[in-house]
């Protein structure tokens, strides 16, 4: 017995090691001057006040030389458009497949919904050649639109089947004393779905925050920060490494700390994402 | 019923319904055109037929594509479900297990294209992580230009998607595991079942539906995985190590073949649908509001 524990603890312990590598290697890389990385040993770091000055350098030269403060705002604006866009429009269908008379709910669930199977790949060709045909290629309002209509179809998910938990009776009763459809959303419906407004919102504002594709494919110089980051790195990027590091660390603190705080929520969200129980 | 009450229900869906058209449908539909004709960006597009289809299979750069997609679905197969549901079974239930939950799940809350820049300094050889702990220890030999070394840098890549999603998995698995009622788990050792045969016989049937969600999330994420082979190495050195996700990007937006990309997303879409097919019947029930 003892035996298998104490293999199974040192297999632990090996996979924790291996874990905290790269957390280690850019720590290590971080707190160093780009002169002192290219110079001292790699595993070595200079003194702690030394150090966390370099960090500051580092993180400084990334938001002015390395401009990625620009597309930290950009990103900032998609992120935070794109996770309440499509949370209102979800909430709107949401609201509407649940409690209003429509004609073939399942139907038009299933309409948009389906946009959640299809690789990212499908529409990567034809939304460049729509959006360059609007005019809208590289601009910020074409980036919001893109990325508040693909975030749409998981949302709906997660504020249809909420809305299905609130019970019929009061939408009935709202509306024998004359309540319109608009009020009964604004009064009723909103007030009661502010869980799956959080769900929705820490999801996809994760999701457009650390996209690189669309980045990548309708924009440059309005890009977001994963496109601004991927075109630092590498041989052509021109950036040190230490500057490099501080960048991506700025650029993990939002979902960093959602994901680590509102973790709650966020495994609740997963869960009604892959499984089948909310 | 006023004619403003008949439409008011629609007016709520279309907005929604009109976002997800014009972003996802639409692209869609316009693709698996696209995938039928020859088009350089330049000249007009013509008609070809099953010509990209029939092309995707006879060309060395494609093969090797689908070979290396499906080295990804097997390592994050065997290191990324298969590690992470053996993580939770042994994480579960002891003291120190938040500790390694957190660990585990920290990379998480990094983006792939992050992990990618992370990882891609950890083997960097200038002077790099790996090669310069390899020099303390003595192993000089064994220092190179690892992300240059086309034999096997797929590996290493597929190493860091499992670094950055595996935590998810464990904490869908230990989900799963604590809401497996412990009488269960006590009946059968009160029986004289050992660790393994609880494991095989009580544990694992009980926890098939999220397994099996677990393993098609995987799966599907992993046929679409752009972001850690792109950041890491462009698909190279000279296209050795390209998915067919960085042949797509690559065919569509770096050598303006536009048909010939949008074949390969077609072809992508496909695999996906095949690998997500139970997991829509698993998620059908949830879909039509059954449950939840």
């Amino acid at each position: 017995m003892s035996v298998t524990k104490v293999i199974i603890g040192l297999i632990l312990a090996m996979l924790v090691i291996i874990w905290l590598f790269p957390l280690a290697t850019v720590l290590v890389v971080v707190l160093k001057s780009s002169h002192q990385y290219d110079t001292m040993f790699f595993w070595a770091i200079p003194g702690l006040g030394e150090g966390l000055s370099n960090a500051l350098n580092n993180i400084f030269s990334s938001l002015t030389r390395a401009k990625l403060g620009k597309n930290l705002l950009n990103s900032l604006l998609y992120a935070t458009s794109a996770g309440i866009g499509s949370a209102f429009l979800a909430s709107l269908a949401g609201y509407a497949l649940a409690h209003l008379n429509i004609r073939g709910r399942l139907g038009w669930f299933f309409a948009i919904f389906v946009g959640n199977f299809f690789p990212f790949q499908m529409f990567l060709i034809p939304l460049y050649l729509f959006l360059t045909s609007l005019g809208l290629y590289d601009t910020r309002i074409g980036f919001i639109m893109i990325y508040t209509g693909i975030c749409v179809p998981f949302a709906l998910l997660v504020f249809r089947n909420y809305a299905l938990t609130l019970s019929p009776e009061v939408f009935e009763a709202a509306k024998m004393d004359g309540c319109s459809d608009l009020r009964m959303y604004w009064n009723i419906f909103l007030p009661l779905s502010s869980a799956a407004f959080v769900v929705v919102f820490i999801f996809q504002f994760t999701w457009t925050w650390n996209d690189l594709i669309f980045g990548l494919v309708l924009g440059e110089r309005v890009r977001p920060i994963m496109t601004a980051l991927s075109k630092l790195q590498g041989y052509r990027g021109g950036v040190s490494q230490p500057v490099l590091l501080a960048g991506s660390i700025i650029a993990s603190l939002p979902t960093v700390v959602i994901l680590l705080t509102l973790q709650r929520f966020f495994v609740k969200g997963l869960i009604l994402h892959t499984a089948g129980r909310g | 019923m006023k004619p403003i009450q008949r439409v008011s229900p629609y007016l709520f869906l279309m907005p929604a319904f009109l976002a997800v058209l014009f972003s996802e449908l639409l692209p869609a539909s316009y693709t698996i055109y696209l995938g039928f004709m020859s088009w350089n960006y330049i000249s007009p597009p013509s008609w070809t037929g099953i010509s990209n289809y029939v092309r995707l299979f006879l060309e060395p750069q494609l093969l090797k594509s689908l070979v290396n997609t499906l080295y990804w679905i097997a390592g994050t197969f065997v290191f990324g479900v298969a590690l992470a549901l053996i993580l939770a079974v042994a994480v579960n239930g002891i003291k120190t297990g938040a500790f390694f939950k957190t660990v585990f799940y920290l990379p998480v809350t990094l983006s792939p294209a992050i992990a990618g820049v992370f990882w891609y300094v950890v083997y960097s050889t200038q002077p790099g992580a790996v090669n310069s702990l390899l020099r303390i220890f003595g192993l000089n030999q064994y220092v190179r230009a690892w992300l240059m070394d086309g034999s096997i840098n797929t590996y290493l890549m597929i190493g860091s998607w499992i670094w950055q999603f595996m935590g998810l998995n464990l904490i869908l698995f230990l989900v799963g595991l604590q809401s497996i009622p412990k009488e269960f788990i006590e009946a059968a050792q009160v029986d004289g079942a050992g660790p393994n045969s609880t494991f095989l016989h009580i544990t694992l049937p009980l926890l098939r539906p999220i397994t099996m969600l677990v393993i098609a999330n995987t799966m599907i994420n992993t046929v679409r995985m752009f972001d850690i082979p792109w950041i890491m190495v462009h698909g190279g050195p000279a296209r050795v190590s390209e998915t067919l996700a960085i042949t797509m990007y690559r065919e569509s937006f770096l050598l303006f073949n536009m048909g010939f990309g949008s074949a390969i997303a077609v072809f992508i879409s496909a695999i996906t649908l095949l690998l997500s097919w139970r997991y829509l019947r698993v998620l059908r029930p949830e879909i039509s509001g059954l449950k939840g």
